[in-house]
């Protein structure tokens, strides 16, 4: 399993708004969420950015182009992505709980090595969560069962005992 | 509109104004979703799912690189974005592992771009693997120009009122930045002086920055068309605050009568 997360090398101007957002200059509770950033264009005319340092993020306009239609995968390489979980063909809970835990740690390993963490890993660190306690729990249902039934087990032991010890005039 | 949100109520004018406008100021709009990370999203190729639906009308595909860059070894990390391009590259899709915005550099209304947002979070919604966003962001930049008129006749004065005291000379720069916070939402409304020195030869012409970004957090799929209407009905609330009656005149002819 991979736990570390990949790191491209070749720096991208895009990079510099990604730090100065990830930096959290300003402190205010309110920009716990960040402003509504551009990811795909760019207002050259706006003086701001000295002021909005958080809110704007752009890409270099030298992004490769490729038409859309030859990014789609061919039937040989298709790779599934992850459908619904209704929709997830049956397989086997281990490995269900495998992948969750899998994706579960990247999101750890991500949030270990970040000053910050955004809202957005730790609301899927909650799916996630929830998600492996309901396929995994740390006590099964069938546990909780069987601790009952020998808790009915020792009531009726307890029962007889005092049963009998009335029986024989005995005392407890 | 019933409130669903505190946030709603954060600016308290309202414009009768709607739909009187024949034009508009807009430089720029976003619409940005954002959900629970999902890695996956970050992979150098798209969900096949989400480029079918999106290729007849955003047919061009770019990819490119994010950077997170921070204080210290660790703090560092990179994904892919997918941005999906129209044919005439005046509208964009970009995905990537946490967010989707649909961005447009040519507004011609706000039904427009309604329609287009919804058809990106109906395509969208087989691939976050979530039932919320944790913020949709509705983003409007908008610079106005009064042509040879002095641009402080077209801004409320409650705006511009430093510069037209006359209380002071020599101002280089003139801007403010007014944020609305309530438990579930927002509003950031940055303005100021623009010069824009789009010639060379002439002097820098002075425009007017409205920029105004609202935003509500925790929001299901299923409200996301409400919460859309109602952020769009708040911006539009504080632009029309932020003009004088020069300004929305001018807004209200038809861009095809007025010239010459």
């Amino acid at each position: 399993m991979d736990f570390y997360v990949a790191v491209t090398p070749a720096p991208s101007p895009s990079g510099f708004y990604a730090s100065q957002a990830a930096s959290g200059r300003r402190s205010s509770t309110a920009n716990a969420y960040g402003a509504t950033r551009f990811l795909a264009n760019d207002y050259p005319g706006l003086n701001i950015g000295a002021r909005d340092m958080d809110a704007t993020e752009k890409l270099p306009s030298s992004a490769r182009q490729v038409d859309a239609t030859a990014l789609l995968p061919k039937s040989a390489d298709i790779v599934s992505f992850r459908a619904p979980a209704h929709e997830r063909p049956a397989e086997g809970k281990e490995a269900e709980v495998s992948k969750i835990a899998e994706a579960r740690i990247r999101l750890l390993a991500i949030k270990y090595a970040n000053d910050s963490i955004s809202a957005e890993i730790i609301a899927r660190l909650e799916i996630l969560n929830s998600r492996l306690i309901e396929r995994s729990p740390r006590v099964t249902v069938e546990q909780i069962n069987s601790l009952e039934s020998s808790i009915v087990s020792v009531k009726a032991i307890e029962q007889s005992r005092l049963e009998r010890a009335k029986r024989l005039g005995l005392q407890i | 509109m019933s409130a669903l949100w505190k946030a709603d109520g954060l600016v308290r004018t309202r414009s009768d104004n709607e739909n009187r406008f024949q034009r508009n100021f807009l430089k720029q709009a976003v619409c940005e979703l954002r959900f629970p990370t999902l890695m996956e999203l970050g992979e150098q190729r798209p969900p096949s799912s989400f480029v079918k639906a999106l290729r007849k009308e955003y047919p061009v595909l770019e990819m490119s690189n994010e950077f997170t860059l921070g204080i210290g070894t660790g703090n560092t990390g990179s994904s892919h974005i997918h941005i999906f391009r129209s044919a005439k590259a005046t509208w964009s899709i970009s995905l990537k592992e946490n967010s989707l915005s649909i961005e447009t550099t040519a507004y011609t209304g706000f039904d427009n771009l309604r329609e287009r947002v919804l058809h990106v979070v109906e395509a969208a919604e087989k691939i976050i693997d979530s039932d919320f966003f944790t913020r949709i962001g509705l983003r409007y930049i908008n610079v106005v120009s009064s042509g040879d008129e002095d641009v402080t006749h077209w801004i409320n004065p409650y705006l511009t009122a430093p510069i037209t005291s006359e209380s002071f000379n020599g101002i280089n720069d003139f801007g403010g930045r007014m944020q609305l916070l309530a438990e579930d939402g927002g509003c950031l409304f940055q303005h100021g002086i623009q010069l824009n020195r789009a010639k060379a030869d002439a002097p820098p012409k002075v425009e007017y920055l409205l920029d105004i970004d609202t935003y509500r957090t925790e929001v299901s799929l299923s409200q996301t068309p409400a919460a859309i209407d109602i952020m769009h009905r708040q911006a539009f609330d504080l632009f029309d605050w932020s003009l004088t009656d020069k300004a929305r005149n001018f807004l209200s002819t038809d861009a095809r009568h007025s010239k010459g």
